[in-house]
């Protein structure tokens, strides 16, 4: 544990504008709020936009663990590849899956699969050579190349029979939050009959939803990303990661309000110590701008101020913003990050 | 060894801090929990395991929470966040199935198998943690506090600080607790109430949120704290 060693984290500041929707529901179909400041505020709560990114990583190509109960059949599926006979597969995979799991989802990538057929065979295949204590050995050393795995390592696993498989979260959410104070409006809407005899709506009803600037801080642990994932898989899991927060878009009601507002601002920031997120206490005031303009210069004056505040313990090693100059892409930002990491 | 009081300051929109959760209600108590502040510390220090030589000395110090709300408003309800677990996922497709929560038996659950949970939150509170500790082990505390080897957060992974949390370590009580107001004030920020252990005058409860033993088989013992009001409204 040499403090000076450590990975630094990459902190994500981003302000999102979004017209008429209601991209988080209660359990009364209303839009999400909290108050902050003294003011409600709409909020999209961490586990919602975390969703929307594990889906959109999966969409861009990521390669994913699976969930399941049924690691027998990937067991049995690699234990056939590596030669195993269709009894001593059966009987292999059936022992080193009870040894995992009973009622649980597994959480496991194909190279940790692989690594478990590969541990029956230096067995020969047989399943009474399989020793339960050896075989969760397996799965703590198997848990280092899960390089084929990305969301594990992103948003970690919990293996309650095998703790030594648990990961530790890298990424972490927080709740998107208005940067000013909102009230949820009210959409009345009536349907008619098409085969009506009477003159008069058949049905009515009222729909609420939210216009809002959000405020999204996502932080990504390097130190802990490499632990899982290792060092050679880290350049490209921040490409990959960046451009799905980027992409991903919570899907309550987007059939009828369609709420596809990209990104306007970013500070990606790269820094050693204690993770900050902005705590917009006071609500902005719309201006020229809207809210989004006097979001941004909210934004970058408490960053600023935040950053002298905290003298050395701020630790910053690169500064990005994105959103300003319209010949700085998503691509050129992402790529100056991953060079400012010094990752090859 | 000399007494040192170290002095925490633990502010974010949203804060949680469990302590009696079942299944899929997630609560929150009014005030950080003394295994939540002292888990804090060991995600600081980057200790994952059981730690029982550590807790058995940590859990002995004194720690005292004072808690501050806006000066301007009421103190707020818990925020109750509903969420459900595996809803809206693609029955056809083979990877969305699996994030889809099943029976005991793998099977589909009655009406759908989406998980409600919910989840709750203190709002907009602020709150000073003073530990009366060695001092040697405050400064290695400091140590880590400066430079965590995991993320801090206030209760659950969501709830990113917005201030940093070490706050100094003074040589008596009183000027620990006199900067945690000066600091309170800065921010416009007013006593609510505050946490003492023992019993004393005010309202006393009894936790169970000293931990005797971290790590995968997390083991505690009941202490008995005394809350008392300081803003009559």
């Amino acid at each position: 544990m040499n403090a000076k060693e450590k990975l630094p984290i990459i902190e994500y500041h981003i302000l999102q504008s979004f017209p008429v929707t209601c991209l988080n529901r209660d359990d009364v179909g209303a839009p999400k709020t909290a108050i902050i400041g003294g003011y409600t505020r709409a909020r999209v709560s961490s586990q919602c936009w975390k969703r929307s990114v594990r889906l959109a990583l999966r969409n861009s190509g990521a390669r994913m663990g699976i969930r399941t109960k049924k690691v027998e059949t990937l067991f049995h599926d690699e234990c056939i590849k590596l030669g195993a006979s269709e009894e001593q597969a059966k009987r292999c995979s059936e022992l080193m899956a009870k040894e995992l799991v009973d009622d649980t989802l597994l959480f496991i990538s194909s190279s940790e699969a692989t690594r478990f057929a590969e541990f029956a065979k230096e067995k020969l295949f047989d399943a009474k050579q399989l020793e339960g204590k050896e075989i969760i050995k397996v799965g703590k050393k198997a848990v280092a190349p899960a390089i084929d795995a990305l969301d594990i390592a992103l948003f970690g696993r919990m293996v309650a029979k095998a703790a030594d498989m648990n990961v530790e979260a890298a990424a972490s959410f927080s709740h998107a939050i208005s940067t000013h104070k909102i009230s949820n409006d009210i959409d009345f809407f009536t349907a008619l009959d098409d085969l009506q005899e009477e003159p008069g709506s058949a049905h009515m009803g009222s729909l609420e939803f939210n216009s809002a600037t959000y405020y999204r801080y996502v932080s990504l642990d390097l130190e802990q990303l490499k632990d899982t994932l290792g060092k050679e898989g880290l350049k490209e899991a921040v490409r990959q990661f960046s451009e799905a927060l980027f992409i991903a878009i919570p899907q309550a009601r987007q059939t009828t309000q369609s709420g596809a507002s990209p990104w306007e601002y970013a500070n990606v920031t790269v820094r050693k110590g204690q993770r900050l997120q902005v705590p917009f206490e006071t609500a902005v005031k719309r201006g020229e701008g809207g809210y989004l303009a006097a979001s941004i210069a909210a934004l970058k004056d408490y960053l600023t101020k935040k950053k002298k505040l905290c003298g050395s313990l701020y630790g910053e090693l690169a500064c990005f913003e994105w959103g300003e100059d319209e010949n700085y892409s998503i691509d050129k930002l992402i790529s100056e990050v991953q060079e400012s990491l010094g990752l090859s | 060894m000399g007494k040192s009081f170290l002095l925490l300051w633990l502010e974010a929109p949203l804060q949680s801090w469990g302590h009696d959760s079942k299944f899929g209600r997630r609560d929150t108590l009014d005030f950080p929990t003394k295994s939540g502040v002292l888990g804090l510390l060991c995600s600081a220090r980057g200790a994952g395991g059981p730690e029982r030589e550590w807790l058995a000395q940590w859990s002995a110090f004194d720690m005292r929470v004072l808690a501050f709300r806006p000066e301007k408003q009421a103190r707020l309800p818990l925020l109750r966040d509903f969420h459900m677990v595996g809803s809206g996922y693609d029955l056809d497709d083979l990877w969305q199935n699996l994030l889809i929560p099943k029976t005991s038996e793998g099977k589909r659950a009655v009406g759908g198998g989406s998980k409600l949970t919910y989840r709750y939150y203190i709002q907009d509170m602020a709150f000073a943690v003073i530990f009366e500790a060695n001092s040697d082990p405050v400064n290695d505390a400091v140590t880590a506090l400066r430079n965590p080897h995991w993320d801090l957060f206030l209760g659950r992974k969501t709830c990113v600080p917005t201030e940093l949390i070490f706050r100094g370590v003074f040589d008596s009580f009183d000027e620990c607790e006199r900067s945690a107001l000066n600091l309170a004030q800065e921010k416009n920020r007013k006593l609510e109430f505050s946490v003492v252990e023992g019993v004393n005058e005010g309202e006393v409860v009894t936790l169970n949120d000293v931990p005797v033993q971290f790590g995968v088989d997390k083991k505690y013992r009941d202490r008995r704290v005394t809350v008392k009001r300081h803003i009559f409204e």
